[in-house]
Formats: structure tokens, C-alpha cells, sequence
């Protein structure tokens, strides 16, 4: 599975262990809200992105079989405690909790150098051990009790879910029917990735004095993880083109090289802020513009196999 | 100008922008500059030192990860476009 999203990653541990087809999961993870610091900074995180509209999603699909036992009325240390005493009373069960990676050793990227919150499933304990997974990172393995305490407290934000895979049921057609089109007509036209960066891009252009382009670097310092959720295209494509039993070779293909694309983007954001490279902007522009154009591409294929799936699979819908 | 003496050179550029000098002694032409602690901001530095050294220029289509993963992929990238600019 394709690092898309760690919340939903984390939700899709517990379907595979169900033996239930993730991928619908995905509608819609494209457009996946992130959020602008007043400086102008792209964040995936914020706490007013909280994941209650990715859980409704997850139950239309697949059944009741997700419960939050993080109380964002409580604090830091009550929510501790509520969770080692979930772990502990459900050790057969899955637990996603989200983490500050800040303390977690297997990503060396962060490990004790950057603080960012983050979604992991704690399945069990071995000793003094949790066994995590972290699907989004594609890893798994033993971590210390207290390397998760000391990620729990330090997470800037917070949550968790207990899941019960036996709960789940499989995912009706006709339901992946209504919410790709509910999905499908909600455009977030400026709100979308590509319509925010532009928008941060042309403030720079047009207003150096408040948005210098040395605040480039910081303002797309996430555009990595947030161009990651375009994944989410491949998933439902391959979802649709499989029961038509056409190939998705060719569409994964040139996404991949879309997202590429993104970290070029971010390269060149980064290379704009330096000193002297200033008048690289322009480049910058015309790159959001070819991304903008790809996706769009993307997004009507999507709908493309969609459109012939659906009076084949969901014929109710 | 040959592989060895540029991937010395990144791997001392590496070292002195990450402030570990003992990378200059640690990796080698095949070590994962990101396992290193490059991250994209250290990488683009890492860039522009290689672009005034050997005088050439990546075009924004090259500033992709995967073209600067080790010292060594650097080096073949560096020759590639140096052999370029000779031809011309």
C-alpha cells in the first residue's frame, strides 16, 4: 500500500486485517484539507483538521468498527493514561494513536531533530515493547514503552482509535458509488493544493516586501507530505479499472511522475528562497501550472473508468 | 576532473553542510546522503556549492530526489552534463 495518508494508512491496518479491500477509503484523500499558518506556511496538520470526516467516511463504508477513546477535552497526561489502559485491556486489538516522531527511532529524518505529529497503529505489547506499524512509513517492529510515552506527551496535537476488525464488513458498491460522486462535485478550486501554492507563489510575486521569497523554503517546507495524498488517484483508479480488468499500468505511471513533479516543485522553491536565485519565480509559477493541468488530466480519467464501472458494479447507486 | 575527485568532493561538502565532520571520513559514494541528515533544504545548498564548482546548472525537470541520492549518482549527473557542455 502506497503512503497516502497516515490517519487513513493507519485506518487501512485494520481492514487488511479484516481482509477488506482499503482502497475505497481513499475517495476524496486528494483534496485532503491542510492548512495556512498566517506567515503563509502549507501545513497537513492543524488543529482544526481533526479526523471526524475521515471516521464517517470509514463507518458509510465499512460498519462500526472504529472508537475513539482520545478525549480532546482532556489533557496530555489523563489521555496517557486512557491509553496504556486501552492497549492493556485490548491486546489482541489494533490501537491507531497519533504520535509526535520526534521520539520514534526508525525515521531518521525526524528522530530527535524535527517535531511532527503522526499516525501509527500499536498492536501489542512485548515486554517492556510495543509492536507498531507504520504503514505510511512501510515499517514495522518493536519501539520502547517509554520512546512512545515520550511521543505520546510531546505531540503537539493528539488522537486515537481502538479498532475491532471483526466489526467491519465489506465495502457495498453502491455506497463507493455515492460518496466518489458526492466526493467527485465537491471542487475545492482554490482550496486545492495547486490553487494554494499558486496563490502563495503570485504573494511573493506581487508582494516581496510581506512575502519575501526567502520565505519560500519554510512556506513549501511540507510539500512532500501533502503531495503524497495525490497517491490516493492511483488507489481508487486501480479499485475501478481491477473489476473491469483493464490495466492501470500506464495511469500509475504517470502519476508517479506527477508527484515527482511535486518534489521538483519543492526543490525549486527552496533553490527560489537562496540568495541570488530570486529571479527564478517565474519557473516556479509555470510549474504550479503544469501540475494544475496534470491533475486535472488525472482527476477526469479518474472519473473516466469510474463512469464505466459503475453501471456494471453499482448499478443501485 | 574524474568520479573520485567529485564524489570527494560532495562527501566534503556533505560533512562540512550537515556539521559532522566525521562523515568526510564515514561515507562513501554509494551512502544514502539522505541517512546522512541531508534534508532538502541542506540538499539544495548542496546544489548550488555543486553548480559553482563545476560550473554548470540543474534545470528545474533534474531537481528530483532520486538524482541526488549518494555522492556517486551526484558525480555520474555532474560528468554527464559537464561532457555536454564540451561537446557544444
Amino acid at each position: 500500500m502506497k503512503q497516502a495518508h497516515c490517519f487513513l494508512n493507519g485506518l487501512g491496518y485494520g481492514l487488511e486485517q479484516a481482509g477488506w479491500d482499503e482502497r475505497p477509503l481513499y475517495i476524496g484523500a486528494w483534496d485532503a484539507p491542510f492548512s495556512v499558518t498566517e506567515e503563509g506556511k502549507l501545513s497537513y496538520y492543524s488543529a482544526d483538521i481533526m479526523p471526524s470526516e475521515y471516521l464517517r467516511l470509514f463507518t458509510r463504508l465499512y460498519g462500526e468498527g472504529a472508537v475513539e477513546w482520545y478525549d480532546y477535552r482532556n489533557g496530555k497526561l489523563d489521555n496517557l493514561k486512557m491509553f496504556l489502559e486501552v492497549l492493556r485491556r485490548n491486546q489482541d486489538l489494533p490501537v491507531l494513536v497519533q504520535l509526535d516522531l520526534f521520539h520514534m527511532p526508525y525515521q531518521k529524518r525526524t528522530f530527535q531533530t524535527m517535531h511532527q505529529p503522526h499516525f501509527v497503529i500499536v498492536h501489542g505489547i512485548r515486554g517492556d515493547q510495543f509492536v507498531v506499524y507504520d504503514r505510511y512509513f512501510g515499517w514495522e517492529g518493536l519501539v520502547a514503552m517509554s520512546q512512545v510515552q515520550d511521543a505520546f506527551l510531546s505531540n503537539e496535537l493528539g488522537g486515537g482509535l481502538l479498532l475491532h476488525p471483526e466489526w467491519l464488513h465489506a465495502p457495498d458498491s453502491s455506497e463507493v458509488a455515492k460518496i466518489f460522486e458526492e466526493t467527485i462535485e465537491t471542487d475545492p478550486g482554490e482550496r486545492s493544493l495547486t490553487g494554494m501554492v499558486r496563490r502563495r507563489v503570485m504573494q511573493t510575486v506581487e508582494s516581496p516586501d510581506i512575502y519575501p521569497p526567502g520565505s519560500l523554503k519554510d512556506a513549501f517546507a511540507q510539500l512532500g507530505i501533502l503531495s503524497k495524498r495525490k497517491y490516493s488517484y492511483g488507489l481508487l483508479y486501480q479499485y475501478f479499472s481491477e473489476a473491469l480488468t483493464q490495466s492501470a499500468e500506464l495511469y500509475l505511471e504517470r502519476l508517479e511522475g506527477f508527484i515527482r513533479m511535486w518534489g521538483a516543485l519543492a526543490f525549486l522553491a527552496i533553490r527560489t528562497s537562496m540568495p541570488g536565485r530570486n529571479g527564478e519565480i517565474g519557473l516556479l509559477v509555470d510549474k504550479v501550472e503544469q501540475l494544475h493541468r496534470t491533475e486535472q488530466q488525472l482527476k477526469e480519467e479518474l472519473i473516466d473508468v469510474y463512469r464505466r464501472w459503475k453501471p456494471r458494479f453499482a448499478n443501485g447507486a | 576532473m574524474n568520479e573520485l575527485d567529485i564524489v570527494q568532493f560532495v562527501i566534503e561538502r556533505v560533512a562540512d553542510l550537515t556539521s559532522r565532520p566525521e562523515l568526510a571520513e564515514e561515507l562513501n559514494g554509494d551512502s544514502s546522503l539522505e541517512d546522512a541528515g541531508v534534508d532538502s533544504v541542506l540538499l539544495v545548498n548542496l546544489m548550488i556549492q555543486i553548480e559553482q564548482q563545476y560550473d554548470i546548472f540543474f534545470e528545474d525537470d533534474e531537481l528530483l530526489q532520486e538524482n541526488f541520492a549518494t555522492a556517486r549518482v551526484i558525480s555520474q549527473r555532474i560528468l554527464a552534463k559537464r561532457a555536454a557542455i564540451t561537446e557544444v
